[in-house]
């Protein structure tokens, strides 16, 4: 061994470990040191882990998207200190594989454009205030948000433990899903437009130590597309987003494009 | 060298005044004392255990010039010692997932490592943020300390508003109560900010390749952006419990990673980073090559003694010797060490071949017929003349020798007579040794003392316990064994002898002129550190890729910042670190890690609450307000003012931070070193070593170290130094043969090893292999062998051509445990053992040549100084070889 290997082993390992500190230090939110680290996902479901594959899958084949969505939000931030909720709400624009668009049109404007090579900060419509290359772990907090805007499950998984179920629908004329599915997934065999009235919920905690420190459980609620999202952060702030409207289409128009990609050929969005 | 000098000159004097039962009983009493004080040093040994080292940092040189930079660097080494890094990698995610749990399993289960997991990761975290948070006023990024001082505190305060309804929001390591305009959290983010190619994902650490563009589809997860080249790695990170050079803790790590990877399944790949893999591999190496050279040594010297001895006697007394040799000289190394290195073992194990010399002769003398009848009556005047030169035997042993030609000898008469020629072997070989005791790498110290001491012990060994364990041989074979090996021993002088003086003068000249010819035009020197690499290249492949893949490549270069205090050395960091960070714009570097990164001086932590105090809570009570607007409940408010209250005057001291920060970032805090602190500042992506040269030479507390030029500097200037060394042995053992002799010509047998010498580097230049300080350290030894042969020579006619016979098992011998070493995998070693194989052949072919130059001096050196009995000794011990040659 020469002493470039022992120098450079020496500085490979702070770097790995320094890494490891690093992103989990980042990711962390007051924390308590008194939370040991060594706790467990449990999975508070009862619902049995093979019912719960089904039901996800069954979930996954129920999302409809269309590669352009486009809709309305509303957002209720309760944040531990504060005497009143934080409200705002705006309009939102999801497409597939380029990204999310999202607006805050009040109390004031403010739009991000969450790329997958940029993020945009427009400080007034059609107004860019910068556009930088997001660092990675920006990139992961905007991936998961698109993750779960767009309900992809296979993704989240990778991130969550997800535990689902069928809620029952009020109009009585479906039955609870959730019989239907733990029947050995026999919902698959009903009525596929029946099916598609469903909604469900989704319970979704962090797999990753570091990130449960920071966010403890992300809700979500929805039929062939998202309806609500619930984060409730471990410092006990929480944020609920209403969807409403949704609009799909096949491709975005030409100025729904730029706010992707403003500074791009003609061509691109056309 | 003086002390050398001088030494010899005392030896020479007591061998002069003293007869051989003084010298006799002398070395009985050495004897005794070594054996009293081996036992004494043994029993403590026991007591405190044994320590084998096995860690090439002991072989480095020491940077004696910066005492700081070899403690900066010893720092390093112990702080990352433990650790292991592992990365595997697969074009499938699936598969790098699966193999990843398997790894992490298997490392798991082992008693020998701890992962670096989540939990441990979590609670380093949670530490450094309790520390951090405890004084949150304290901390200011550039960006808002320059936003502060420039009074822009309505954008601040805007932009702190509108994040509270952001998307992504008010997620700071702090809450908006404790931290409402995101002050603290913006400084954490950028200070500790984590690297822009590892992410979490599955639980696992991804890694890119690189932190150009990323392209990943979604459907690949997070991972796909890091999916560079088509490849996912994953980092796996893990802490040996227990010590790294634990020859037990290395045996389990390589049948633990040998079971990694062979559950490895297929199209996934697995690289190791960490000490231990380098330790345990030259461990099973040093290990391997001992066992090499000690059972091929020994079995050569057991097929050797059995065919020329016949007896078994002679092979257990002679492995007897050999075993003590070895024993005294590692308790005595271990004992003045502290440890024994595995190197030491190993160039000890070859000593076997040079340890057996004694025995050889001493067999050889004991066990063949004396062919002084043979010789003319010269030949016993001669042989008289000789020793009363020498002055070395006493009356008795002399009449010994006279009265037993043709009868066998007692055990004790044959060490008197071998006793001048193995003494002054010892000597020789001592001086040689000597000499690697002047190199500043650390390890030939002890490989230097071992030998020396080893050496000492087994002649002793000969000299005093031979004459009382050894009985006189009486088999019938041995005269046919003596002649057959005789006849190979003496080919090289038939050789020469029938080419004739005249065309052996050429060939010696030719032969110079060869080798010098070679040397002048073909000769590369190395300095390269290589040489000092010991681990495989399968090793330092999977290690360069990982350092490839974390982004590591300017490992070997780091600054170095010295001050009298700790708070005078991190602001003189902060002061360099301005000027570091413009060096960071241009190509020459790309980042750059400094404690003051992570922890402001005093002076700037007070700085930064003042700055705060004056924006945002002085009369106008900015905050109060902003609080307010933004909907905070007056006990936040209250709470919060409170906090920034009790904040006041109070500071992080680095006692307090290095208690919080991880291993890793308290490494770059050197502390207290001779009273001065230190600190070491860690470089990403250097380019330009020169630009980082000339910045640290702008600050007078500021060292630039780099280290691979560093050592390929040391080494270049331990070759020079080992050249002139190598000189100064010749010069002294010259000096040695002249008060030997007392006649220039005896300068004759120095002629041999310097002759040997040259031709070996021209061999090994014509072989373009490069010659460096091994190569070097190992010409010490074909000096000390060489000399060994030509002085053995010089002994009483009469038993020439036993010598011979000696002389050529043991040049057997030592080719056989030398020639084991060059097939060593470990460079320095396989430079070392070639050196010398190469040059006890040509020792071996060369000797004769001493006796027919000689000759050729001969008649010349009697008509300058008939009377010169001294010069008649050696002139006549000539004419015996070349007489016995003729036969």
């Amino acid at each position: 061994m020469n002493v470039a290997s022992v120098l450079s082993c020496t500085f490979v390992i702070v770097m790995s470990l320094s890494a490891s500190v690093f992103a989990s230090a980042s990711a962390d939110v007051n924390a308590d040191v008194n939370e040991k680290a060594n706790a467990k996902v449990v999975e508070k479901s009862n619902v049995e882990p093979n019912q719960n594959a089904l039901t996800l899958e069954k979930i996954t084949d129920q999302i409809e998207l269309k590669p352009f969505l486009r809709g309305a939000f509303r957002q209720e931030r309760t944040l531990k200190g504060f005497n009143r909720t934080l409200v705002s709400s705006g309009q939102y624009y999801f497409w597939k594989d380029h990204g999310l668009y999202w607006e805050v049109q009040k109390p004031f404007f403010r739009a991000t454009t969450f790329g997958n090579d940029l993020t945009i900060s427009w400080s007034s419509p059609g107004e860019v205030s910068s556009s930088t290359a997001p660092k990675l772990i920006q990139k992961q907090i905007s991936k998961v948000l698109i993750a779960v805007l767009g309900a992809d499950i296979e993704t989240l998984q990778r991130y969550f433990v997800a535990t689902a179920h069928y809620n029952p629908v009020a109009d009585g004329g479906e039955e609870g899903d959730k019989r239907g599915v733990t029947d050995n997934g026999e919902a698959g065999e009903r009525d596929e437009a029946s099916a598609k009235k469903l909604t469900w919920s989704m319970q979704l905690e962090p797999k990753d130590f570091a990130t449960r420190k920071a966010l403890k459980q992300l809700d979500l609620i929805g039929g062939t597309s998202i309806h609500e999202i619930r984060v409730t952060s471990s410092n006990g702030g929480i944020t609920h987003i209403q969807f409403s409207g949704p609009n799909m289409l096949e491709q975005p128009l030409k100025k729904q494009c730029e706010l992707y990609y403003p500074q791009t050929t003609e061509e691109m969005c056309q | 060298m003086s002390v050398t000098i001088l030494s010899s000159q005392i030896i020479s004097f007591i061998r002069s005044v003293f007869i051989f039962r003084y010298q006799y009983w002398c070395c009985a009493f050495l004897l005794a004392l070594l054996c009293c004080v081996g036992a004494l040093l043994t029993s403590s040994i026991f007591r405190d255990g044994i320590k084998i080292e096995t860690s090439l940092q002991a072989l480095l040189p020491q940077d004696k010039n910066h005492k700081i930079v070899q403690l900066a660097s010893d720092k390093l080494f112990a702080a990352s010692g433990n650790k292991v890094v592992l990365l595997v990698e697969s074009d499938d995610r699936r598969l790098v997932l699966q193999a990843a749990a398997q790894v992490e399993e298997r490392l798991g289960a082992s008693p020998v490592f701890h992962l670096i997991d989540d939990t441990f990761i979590q609670h380093q975290s949670d530490v450094l943020l309790n520390t951090l948070g405890s004084q949150p006023f304290n901390f200011l990024s550039d960006d808002h300390r320059q936003q502060l001082s420039q009074g822009e505190v309505s954008v601040l305060l805007n932009d702190a508003h509108m994040a509270l309804f952001d998307l992504v929001g008010a997620d700071g390591v702090l809450p908006p109560d404790q931290d409402p305009v995101g002050l603290f959290n913006d400084w954490f983010s950028s200070a500790y900010s984590p690297p822009d190619n590892i992410l979490r994902e599955d639980g696992f650490l991804f890694v890119s390749g690189s932190s150009a563009k990323l392209v990943g589809e979604l459907s690949d997860g997070l991972s796909g952006e890091l999916k560079a080249s088509s490849t996912f790695s994953i980092l796996i990170v893990a802490e040996l419990v227990g010590d790294a050079l634990g020859t037990n803790v290395q045996d389990h790590v390589i049948q633990l990673m040998s079971g990694v990877y062979a559950a490895l399944p297929e199209g996934v790949t697995l690289s190791r980073s960490g000490m231990i893999f380098h330790a345990a591999e030259t461990a099973a190496k040093a290990k391997q090559d001992i066992m090499l050279v000690a059972i091929g040594s020994t079995i050569g010297i057991v097929v050797l003694f059995l065919f020329a001895f016949i007896s078994p006697m002679p092979l257990l007394v002679s492995l007897t010797s050999i075993f003590f040799g070895c024993a005294a000289g590692a308790i005595i190394t271990h004992s003045l060490f502290g440890e024994l290195h595995v190197f030491t073992l190993v160039f000890g194990a070859s000593l076997i071949g040079v340890a057996i010399d004694y025995s050889l002769h001493f067999f050889a003398s004991l066990y063949y017929p004396d062919t002084g009848d043979s010789l003319s009556a010269e030949g016993s005047q001669s042989a008289e003349g000789s020793l009363s030169a020498k002055g070395s035997l006493s009356a008795e042993g002399s009449q010994s020798v006279e009265d037993t030609q043709n009868t066998k000898r007692s055990a004790y008469d044959t060490v008197a007579g071998i006793f001048p020629e193995i003494s002054a072997g010892l000597l020789t070989s001592l001086v040689g040794f000597g000499c690697l005791l002047q190199s500043t790498l650390p390890g030939l110290d002890q490989i230097a003392l071992f030998s020396m001491v080893g050496l000492a012990s087994s002649w002793l060994f000969v000299v005093v316990l031979y004459p009382r364990i050894c009985g006189t041989p009486n088999s019938p074979s041995l005269a046919k064994r003596f002649r057959a090996l005789s006849i190979i021993a003496m080919a090289p002088s038939v050789f020469w002898r029938r080419l004739g003086l005249n065309r052996v003068k050429a060939i010696y000249f030719l032969l110079f002129v060869f080798a010098i010819a070679i040397l002048w035009l073909n000769i590369q020197w190395s300095n390269d550190i290589r040489s000092l690499n010991v681990s495989s290249p399968e090793l330092l492949q999977e290690e360069a890729r990982i350092r490839q893949k974390l982004q590591r490549q300017g490992a070997n270069q780091f600054f170095i910042v010295a001050a009298d205090s700790p708070e005078a050395l991190l602001r003189e960091e902060e002061v360099f670190s301005e000027a570091l960070t413009l060096l960071t714009k241009t190509p020459a570097l790309q980042a750059y890690d400094a404690v003051s990164s992570y922890l402001p001086s005093e002076q700037r932590q007070i700085d930064n609450y003042q700055l705060i105090e004056k924006t945002f809570f002085s009369d106008s009570r900015v905050m109060e307000t902003f609080m307010q607007g933004l909907g905070f409940s007056a006990k936040a408010m209250r709470e919060y003012m409170s906090a920034f209250e009790k904040g006041k005057n109070s500071v992080l001291t680095p006692e307090q931070w290095l208690k919080s920060a991880s291993p890793e970032l308290a490494m770059l805090w050197l502390g207290d070193l001779d009273g001065r602190y230190a600190s070491i500042i860690a470089l990403q992506g250097v380019s330009e070593v020169v630009a980082l040269e000339a910045l640290a030479s702008r600050f007078e507390n500021v060292l630039f170290v780099d280290k691979v030029a560093d050592i390929s500097l040391s080494l270049s200037s331990q070759r020079d130094q080992a050249g002139y060394l190598l000189a100064l042995a010749y010069f002294g053992i010259a000096c040695l043969l002249l008060l030997r002799f007392r006649r220039a010509k005896a300068l004759l047998l120095i002629v041999v090893p310097l002759l040997a010498s040259l031709l070996t580097v021209a061999v090994l230049s014509l072989l373009k292999i490069e010659i460096g300080l091994f190569h070097l350290f190992g010409l010490f030894l074909v000096l000390g062998l060489g000399m060994d042969y030509g002085i053995f020579l010089t002994g009483p006619s009469s038993e020439k051509e036993r010598v011979l016979v000696a002389v050529f098992l043991s040049a057997i011998t030592s080719c056989l445990s030398f020639g084991l070493l060059s097939l060593s995998s470990i460079p320095m070693i396989n430079a070392f053992g070639g050196t010398i194989l190469l040059g006890s052949l040509f020792n071996l072919l060369l000797v004769p040549l001493v006796s027919l130059l000689g000759e050729t001096r001969r008649e010349e050196a009697k008509e300058a100084d008939p009377g010169d009995s001294d010069s008649r000794t050696l002139d006549s011990e000539i004419s015996k070889l070349n007489s016995v040659t003729s036969q």
